[in-house]
């Protein structure tokens, strides 16, 4: 016998759910909530209803002949926990279809990171951050899967709140991502194959980020606050001589009759420790969240003071952040509101006195009583007329000292978000999101009058000189989506349909202005403007059948006004089933000890369009010269005309990826993880090759051409190997593969073609790794090293490998790469009664360093230039008597083992009457490196060890309260 | 919101062609580009905006890789750098991975791409799409000879150090691969180009500008080194050439000569190069130390070759990279008394034993950055760019030109001789009484005397067979410090790998 059964459902606000399912149980017959989330329906008097919603606990309730039924659905915590962020819309964990990981910074440990960057490291298989040195404010170079690209960027996109950043740099700031504080991340999604990646298209080949910021929650107001205190030191310096191995040094190579031996002084000066400081930094972050009336609000403030173990580097940074989310009209109007803002004063030192430091005469004062000349440091001097040298190396104490670098950046984020389900069609939502990014930057660097830098820069007269850098950056973003979503039941059918609408513009300009010190005298300006438009057209279908097979489908329109009209558009598909085996009936057996188990398969493609700073790299322009350099016509000087180069029909890199995944948990989840393989090809690289002569105006310029291919495997498992109510273990693990290999460079395919790459510091143009087609980019090209029969190296005598008797280009080998093949990382954290104990590992292999503090600073011909100064060695020198900087020698396999951090922590839980809570911890970061590298850091994302701001060793400590 | 996407450029420093509509200087800043992409290494001076990427700028500026190649392998100067490339250079074991030789053929072919790109954009269907007619139009007609003129300047270049090259001209395609031409046939080609703009070039050219002084003395250049490049030898026409340019140039009391040597090559050359009575330069890549800045150019040959015990103040700069020195040939070529003799001996081996050491040598000091006026001043005048001018042609060459003609049996010797006394009378040393006195032997010596550093020496020692010959040898030739015969092969610079790699089809020169 059937009834009518009406009622309402209402949240635990009081509010109504506006289309939540109401299902008679094992049925197809249902109905949703209307805009006042009441709802009729007819059913079999003794038979069940079911009322869900997504982000809710679904209950079952009986009617038991009853004609009202009124329900309140709690929302379900873990469910929202499991929702991943996807790009214009979330999925449950357990849908996802594609390489997708969250990353929740508190899991992790709590408090101690300065930058976004740093909570990221070693959290997932084939995402590898090599923070930049030990620099404040050091940004980190992220690669989600190795690069897709030899010269457009390989920055994943980051997404903050909806709104994608700029990844170029703002002046005056190094790392993009010190607008969020850590203590802010609610969380971090990673999508990393195309099928999940292929929704942000155009900007997604190099994998993305999406960074979710906390919210304000419903209950009472909760306060936080975190005060942490650390103290930085190097942990180790370069082995140099000492100033009286270094006077040995010169008497025996030069005699004590030399002219290089009466250049010797009388100090004994250790420069590096003259550079170097230890110090401390504090970092503060205090914030209420609570909901007032309607409103669920979240509030912020950090303060970070953070200061370099190179003297006078520093970054002071102030943030602020508000985010609203209320809900209008029963619900149906969800608004999500953020606003960041930023002020960072940075000061920059000059990296020079890294380098400067090692080689620098340690026989020489740091100052010498009396001197006029460069403020009074010591200079390199002619012995005859007292005359700047002026190519002898810098007092590095003077770098620091007597010049000054500093930045005040203002810069605010923030969006608006809103979100409306259609009254009159539940199943339909409309998203709109607004969004800005602007920053405004000065930075002013000075040479002071006088200062030794002074004479070897511009005018070399000792004249000081300001040079104020300016610059203002604008991001606007619109998006509009329209999401329909709606369970099927008669077809065992969940369906969700996506489709919007994306506009981005930016916009940047500044200038360089460079005046004369002390009267202001101007003396150059540069000024540079640029804007670029982004337009795309997106969609996407989610199918599931029977909650265990799963399809995804994206489609996405991009346009980008960097490309002429002829190929601004690209299209980008992917495609990704999922199986959720473990849903179906044969796996009933072991369904009490499996909790999950899905197969994912992806495929897609993504582009790519981000090339350094050429905006307009399709349109013949000219370039209008300095009056520097202008070219006289009789007696008048003109400013020239310059045509610059370009490529009418530069298109779009695009990247196919393949993947394969699978997802396991079992033991109540105590053990879960999951499995990857990828395969990644990359066409139409935008490459900067080298153009037939004279068929452009430029001999290189940025066109498609050539192939990449990354390959790889990715492993992670986390396991709880104990939990009791007084001891939990957590333990984690992952690593990943990757195998990189270049498929083709250019049109006439030469195989003995190659793109020297690699800078080095040595005599110019000195480059030591090469991209070629059949080898991984960024691999070494260098002389096989010959060695005498005690194994030490003869001084230019390589391997003939082609046998022809002639030792020149043909002879080198290509050979190892920078990047890692395997990384891996393993953390642990142990909690027993209050007391916590947490540490993480993590290893790179297969990487090697091309070690060039020791190829220029160990030949004995660098001691002594004649144009009268001297130059010291690095303890592990070569014996060579010139520098041999194409030497294999030099190549190391720079494998490691680093612990990151370990953390000691004690929590009272139940504080001024359980409402207080207090966490009091000490850390070390960086305690130690395992490696037969014998430089001073194996981990250097470029493969080339040259002056790298030294990463210190911090102690730290610190607390978090909670009310 | 489609229309968003085409956007324009909004940096002031960036020109469109539409803009040349309501700016007709524009056309006249173009051509001052075409000139400056000899003297100047980008748009920013001394450094930035390159025109050439992937280099060190100031290795990568014309005057200076052109120097390089055209020196360093030669009797008259060596580098001891630790530069990639650059010992490859002074001991001739340069492959086509060489950068140098990638940066001469780049730069020389960027200046192509320049001229041709001004042709393009000076049509006169170009110009009447601007609305540009008259006067105007006549002008800019004259512009684009200029423009061919310095096409074939540096196709000139092209051929004589990389034999077949790549042809492009205004009527191929931006981003189409242009077809290699042989030697011959592009000699050819420059030949007819000089002959059909020759009306076009004023007799007295502005300052910086090309007349039919350089347009001639190309053409002598050509026709000089024609059985080099063609397997024909061209002396006679070379010899009438010259004869053609000493009538228009060669008369005053200094037969057309700057009356003091070193005078040329300091900070106020810029007198020799406006024509008049002492208008020896007749085609000059200027600088000026505000205007025209670069770290290559004259800032090479007088800061860049200053070092060891120096004092560069001396000099009117402020700095010594202690760069390219002399061979101990160059400097015992010279005898007592011959004020072109310009070298700093202090401190310094004649002998060039190390060549990593810049002591090794004496440091020239030919080319300076004082004035004329103040050569003898204790006030010093010290700057960090010279306003010294680069003389590319001089007069005194083409009366060691007819010389050479002369003697190789094309022209009076008689007049060769009285030639070269103008040349040895102004250096103070005595004159040849009789014309037995010369052979094409001491021709060669002289010119090394009189032109050293200026650019001219790896094609004269080509010309006269001594280049990679064991006849002839000098400190570091083939890589040993006594010096040794090289495989022929070295005559000519290999075509880059780069542009092999880049140019599908295009022969690599033998024995690369």
């Amino acid at each position: 016998q059937r009834i009518k059964v009406h009622g309402n459902v209402k949240d635990s606000y009081g509010e109504p759910v506006v289309g939540a399912n109401v299902i008679v149980k094992g049925t197809t017959s249902g109905t949703v909530t209307d805009i006042d989330g009441n709802y009729q329906i007819e059913a079999p008097k003794d038979s069940t209803l079911i009322f869900s919603f997504v982000g809710y606990i679904s209950q079952s309730i009986p009617i038991k002949n009853r004609a009202e039924i009124s329900v309140i659905l709690e929302e379900d915590v873990i469910t929202l926990g499991e929702v991943v962020a996807i790009g214009y819309g979330t999925v449950k964990k357990s849908d996802a279809t594609g390489a997708v990981t969250q990353v929740k910074p508190d899991e992790i440990n709590k408090g101690m990171a300065t930058s976004a960057q740093d909570l990221l490291v070693g959290q997932t298989p084939g995402v590898v951050v090599t923070l930049t040195g030990g620099k404040p404010e050091a940004g980190g170079e992220i690669r989600i899967r190795g690069g897709s690209s030899l010269n457009a960027t390989n920055d994943p996109l980051i997404v903050i709140d909806g709104v994608p950043v700029d990844n170029s740099g703002v002046t005056g700031m190094s790392n993009p991502l010190s607008m969020i504080p850590p203590d802010n991340i609610e969380s971090f999604t990673i999508l990393k194959d195309a099928s999940a990646t292929a929704i942000y298209g155009s900007r997604a080949s190099n994998g993305v980020i999406i960074i979710t910021t906390k919210k304000g929650m419903s209950g009472k107001p909760q306060i936080n606050f975190n005060a942490n205190m650390s103290v930085s030191t190097s942990r180790r310096t370069t082995g140099v001589l000492n100033a009286d191995e270094f006077r040995r040094l010169i008497a025996e190579q030069t005699g004590t009759s030399s002219q290089a031996y009466q250049l010797l002084g009388n100090a004994n000066t250790n420069w590096q420790d003259e550079v170097l400081r230890t110090t401390v930094s504090s970092d503060y972050n205090l914030s209420v969240g609570g909901q007032y009336k309607i409103l669920p609000y979240r509030v912020s403030a950090t303060f970070t003071n953070q200061n370099g173990i190179l003297k006078t580097s520093s970054m002071n940074r102030t943030t602020a952040s508000i985010s609203l989310t209320p809900k209008f009209f029963n619900n149906t109007l969800s608004v999500n509101m953020n606003v960041k803002g930023l002020y960072i004063r940075n000061e920059f030192p000059d990296e020079a006195a890294i380098g400067g430091a090692v080689s620098f005469d340690p026989t020489q004062p740091v100052k010498v009583p009396g001197q006029e000349i460069g403020n009074g440091y010591f200079m390199w001097l002619q012995q005859n007329t007292g005359a700047v040298i002026g190519i002898a190396p810098l007092n590095p104490v003077s770098l620091l000292d007597d010049r000054s670098m500093i930045s005040h950046v203002y810069r605010s984020l923030g969006n608006i978000q809103l979100d409306y389900i259609m009254p009159f069609l539940p199943e339909l939502r409309a998203n709109l999101n607004l969004g800005y990014d602007v920053s405004k930057s000065r930075q002013w660097n000075k040479m002071f009058p006088n200062s030794p830098i002074t004479y070897k820069e511009n005018k070399k007269l000792g004249i000081g000189q300001t040079e104020t850098l300016k610059q203002l950056k604008r991001n606007q973003l619109l998006d509009f989506y329209l999401n329909y979503n709606n369970d099927f039941r008669q077809i065992y059918s969940k369906v969700e349909v996506m489709a919007g609408y994306s506009w981005q513009k930016f916009y940047k300009d500044g200038s360089t202005i460079t005046t004369l010190m002390p009267d202001n005298e101007p003396w150059y300006d540069k000024t540079y403007a640029d804007h670029l438009q982004l337009l795309s057209f997106f969609g996407r279908i989610n199918y599931t059948f029977k909650d265990t097979y799963l399809l995804t489908f994206t489609l996405r329109g991009d346009a980008t006004s960097r490309f002429s009209k002829d190929h601004r558009w690209g299209t980008f598909p992917a495609l990704a089933l999922g199986w959720k085996i473990i849903n179906e009936p044969f796996m009933q057996p072991v369904a009490n000890v499996m909790n999950e188990l899905k197969l994912r398969l992806g495929y897609g493609i993504t582009g790519q369009q981000d090339i350094s700073d050429n905006y307009f790299p399709y349109m013949p322009l000219y370039s209008m010269g300095f009056p520097t350099a202008s070219y006289p016509f009789g007696d008048r000087y003109y400013n020239t005309l310059r045509p610059n180069g370009y490529d009418p029909n530069i298109k779009w890199e695009e990247t196919t990826t393949w993947n394969i995944g699978l997802d396991f948990a079992f033991l109540d989840n105590r053990i879960s993880g999951s499995f990857d393989y990828y395969y990644r090809e990359t066409n139409d690289l935008i490459s900067r090759i080298p153009v037939p002569a004279g068929s452009n105006l430029t001999n290189e310029i940025y066109t498609n051409i050539g192939s990449l291919r990354n390959e790889g495997v990715e492993f992670s498992i986390s396991s709880k190997p104990i939990v009791t109510n007084k001891f939990i273990w957590d333990l984690g693990f992952n690593i990943a593969y990757n195998s990189n290999k270049i498929t083709k460079l250019n049109k006439s395919n030469d195989a003995d073609y190659y793109i020297p790459v690699g800078g080095i510091s040595g005599g110019t143009g000195n480059t030591v790794q090469a991209h070629k087609v059949g080898y991984p980019a960024f691999s070494y090209l260098l002389y096989e090293q010959v060695y005498d029969k005690d194994g030490n190296p003869i001084e230019g005598l390589y391997v003939d490998r082609n046998g022809d008797g002639v030792i020149d280009e043909a002879d080198k080998r290509l050979y190892k790469s920078r990047d890692p093949k395997v990384v891996m990382s393993f953390t642990s954290r142990m909690e027993y009664k209050n007391f916590d104990f947490g540490f993480s590992l993590r290893a790179n292999l297969g990487n090697y360093v091309y070690d060039n503090v020791q190829s220029n600073n160990s030949s004995y011909s660098a001691i002594y230039n004649s144009a009268g100064y001297l130059n010291n060695l690095i303890s592990r020198g070569t014996k060579f008597q010139n520098p041999q900087y194409m030497s294999d020698y030099y190549l190391h396999n720079a494998g490691f083992l680093r612990c990151d951090n370990i953390t000691l922590g004690y929590t009272w839980n139940e504080l001024v009457q359980n409402k207080l809570k207090l966490r009091l911890y000490g850390a070390v970061q960086n305690p130690f490196v395992i490696t037969k590298y014998k430089g001073l850091d194996p981990e250097v994302f470029s493969g080339i060890d040259n002056n790298v701001y030294p990463r210190p060793v911090t102690f730290l400590l610190g607390v978090i309260i909670t009310y | 919101c489609l229309g968003d996407l085409d956007l324009k450029p909004i940096d002031k420093n960036l020109i469109q062609d539409s803009d040349f509509k309501s700016h007709h200087e524009y056309y006249t800043q173009f051509l001052a580009k075409v000139y400056a992409g000899l003297a100047v290494s980008g748009q920013e001076g001394p450094a930035g905006k390159p025109d050439i990427e992937g280099f060190d700028e100031g290795m990568a500026q014309y005057i200076r890789s052109y120097w390089n190649l055209q020196e360093l392998p030669t009797d008259e100067a060596l580098l001891g750098w630790n530069d990639a490339g650059v010992p490859e250079l002074s001991t001739s074991k340069w492959s086509a991975a060489n950068g140098f030789i990638y940066v001469m053929y780049s730069r020389i072919f960027f200046q192509i791409a320049l001229c041709n790109s001004f042709l393009k954009a000076t049509t006169p269907q170009a110009l009447a799409q601007n609305n540009i007619t008259g006067e105007l139009a006549e002008q800019i007609s004259k512009y684009r000879s200029e423009a061919r003129f310095l096409r074939a300047f540096s196709y000139w270049h092209a051929i004589d150090m990389f034999g077949n090259v790549a042809f492009v001209t205004e009527n191929d395609q931006i981003m189409e691969a242009p077809k290699q031409k042989s030697r011959a046939e592009i000699f050819q080609f420059l030949l007819n180009e000089l002959n059909a703009i020759e009306n076009d070039l004023p007799v007295n050219p502005e300052y910086g500008r090309a007349g039919k002084g350089a347009l001639w003395m190309l053409k002598a250049k050509l026709y000089l080194n024609a059985s080099v490049y063609t397997g024909t030898p061209m002396y006679s026409e070379c010899a009438s050439t010259c004869q053609q340019i000493i009538g228009q140039y060669g008369s005053g009391t200094n037969h057309g000569l700057a009356q003091t040597y070193k005078f040329l090559f300091c900070a106020d050359n810029d007198q020799f190069a406006r024509g008049g009575e002492q208008g020896e330069i007749l085609m000059v890549v200027p600088y000026d130390r505000d205007r025209t800045r670069t770290y290559g150019g004259t800032t090479y040959l007088t800061i860049g070759a200053y070092g060891g015990t120096m004092i560069k103040e001396n000099y009117g700069v402020n700095d010594g990279w202690a760069g390219p020195r002399s061979t101990s040939n160059l400097v015992k070529s010279f005898e007592d008394g011959d004020s072109r003799y310009a070298f700093y001996s202090d401190g310094a081996n004649i002998e060039n034993t190390d060549l990593g050491n810049f002591q090794d040598g004496f440091a020239v000091t030919k080319f300076t950055n004082l004035l004329s006026t103040d050569w003898e001043n204790t006030s010093k005048r010290a700057y960090p760019y010279p306003d010294t001018d680069f003389p590319i042609f001089r007069l005194a060459d083409t009366y060691l030109m007819y010389a050479e003609c002369a003697y190789r049996g094309y022209g009076d010797q008689n007049l060769a001789k009285t030639y070269m006394n103008y040349l040895r009378t102004r250096a103070g040393i005595s004159t040849y009484t009789s014309t037995t006195d010369i052979t094409l032997d001491e021709i060669l010596a002289e010119r090394m005397r009189e032109l050293y550093w200026e650019g001219h020496r790896r094609t004269d020692l080509i010309r006269f067979g001594v280049f990679t010959s064991g006849s002839y040898l000098w400190a570091w030739k083939g890589g040993v410090l006594t010096g040794k015969s090289l495989e022929t092969k070295y005559n000519l610079y290999p075509i880059p790998a780069k542009e092999i790699a880049a140019n599908p089809g295009t022969q690599q020169n033998y024995g690369y």
